[in-house]
């Protein structure tokens, strides 16, 4: 096995291994890797800043939106309460004219009870003198007997008395 | 095993060759195959991960994503088991991932030499990684650090026991941080080459071998990045250990 026979090479082996990996190391370590990590970080913070300002741009969002629905709230809180007023006072108005009417209506009936109660009265009248001159024509004729008008109001007085007791109420 | 008798055996793969002879002071530092296909690891790495962060692009594009896939993978393999502290080794751990998963990855390349399958050279970065993790231990901790071999609530009358079976779980950790390595890719390496020396040998049955050998290539690459996981992720538990004690 070489490896293990050639021992004549093992310093210029050894040599060359710690002189390449030593180069290798040096350059690793002063010339790529920092170039490595300064392109990693750049993209790193580009990634932030990005990131940042669009969670910037989302907060401006939001408060716009905020904004929005705020006003949007108000117009329709707005927009029912004048609907309620409107109701409200539509609603007394009618009350109102509900109480008018009915006070008028009231006093009108009041005012034919009134009339219907004269007329009643009047008729009433007609009815005794009618029946006065009825009463005395017809016991004239039936009897031959000529009653005085005193007494013949005072016959009818009594039997009236007596139907409008009974049909009176 | 006589490598030289069979110049054309499973293991001729492993071969280290002068490419180019350096001396050093009397020491023998030649530019080998292994060498290259190291120097050809890193370049590969440094190409692919600066080219891909050349413009640094706000979308990533495929080069991009891949620098910043390895990043992240890291990064989160030394967040997940080491913690913030973690951060400091990050270029290291960084570094040892690379060149071990490049290493492998070459490694699957036909006529191409794979590193990581020499034990001097994994066990010389096992070291490493051992010898650092000590230190850290005992940065952090100072004398503190060697009640590490006491798990604790261990009763006193198992300490004569526990103690020297910590000391050596802790002292075999870089060697079976090494030789994991080392004999995954040897093995691997070595099974795809006895199976694809059948399939000139069986004639037109060589077909069965060669379907062999096609579906070992994809285990093999699989394999190639789940050791160099584990060499990594080890390591990542070895300073979670330095720094936390258990």
């Amino acid at each position: 096995m070489p490896q293990l026979e050639q021992i004549d090479t093992y310093l210029s082996q050894v040599f060359w291994t710690a002189l390449c990996f030593g180069i290798l190391w040096i350059v690793m370590w002063k010339v790529t890797l920092p170039r490595i990590a300064m392109a990693l970080e750049q993209r790193q913070s580009r990634l932030d800043d990005d990131l940042e300002r669009a969670a910037q741009v989302k907060t401006e969002a939001d408060t716009v939106r905020e904004g929005y629905e705020k006003a949007l709230a108000d117009a329709h809180a707005e927009g029912q309460a004048a609907i309620r007023k409107q109701i409200a006072e539509m609603n007394e108005a009618s009350v109102q004219r509900h109480a008018e009417l009915t006070e008028a209506l009231a006093k009108r009936i009041k005012e034919a009870e009134i009339t219907i109660a004269a007329e009643k009265t009047r008729a009433m009248e007609s009815v005794r003198e009618v029946a006065v001159e009825t009463a005395s024509a017809a016991t004239e004729r039936l009897v031959g007997v000529s009653v005085d008008a005193e007494s013949a109001r005072k016959a009818v007085d009594s039997a009236l008395s007596k139907t409008g007791t009974e049909a009176g109420d | 095993m006589a490598t030289e008798s069979q110049p054309h055996g499973p293991l001729e793969q492993f071969i280290i060759q002068p490419l180019v002879d350096v001396k050093l002071a009397g020491v023998d530092l030649s530019f080998t195959n292994s060498a290259l296909t190291m120097v050809m690891a890193v370049g590969l790495v440094i190409t692919m991960l600066t080219i891909g962060m050349r413009r640094r692009a706000l979308v990533p594009g495929r080069w991009q994503s891949i620098a910043e896939l390895s990043y992240e993978f890291i990064a989160n393999m030394l967040r997940e088991n080491v913690g913030s502290e973690g951060r400091r080794f990050f270029p290291v751990i960084f570094s040892l991932f690379m060149f071990v998963l490049f290493g492998n990855m070459i490694g699957m390349l036909p006529y191409s030499f794979t590193f990581t399958s020499h034990l001097i050279v994994t066990f010389a970065l096992a070291l490493a990684v051992f010898l650092a993790v000590t230190i850290i231990g005992f940065v952090r901790h100072g004398m503190h650090f060697f009640s590490f071999f006491v798990p604790p609530g261990t009763p006193i009358l198992m300490w004569p026991l526990m103690i020297p079976i910590e000391i050596i779980s802790y002292l075999s950790r870089p060697i079976s941080l090494a030789v994991r390595l080392f004999a995954n890719m040897t093995a691997g390496h070595t099974l795809l080459k006895v199976f694809a020396g059948f399939i000139a040998a069986l004639g037109v049955l060589g077909v069965v071998p060669f379907a062999l050998v096609i579906a070992l290539t994809g285990l093999e690459v699989l394999i190639a990045f789940l050791q160099a996981y584990i060499f990594t992720i080890l390591t990542c538990i070895y300073i979670h250990d330095a720094l936390h004690m258990h």
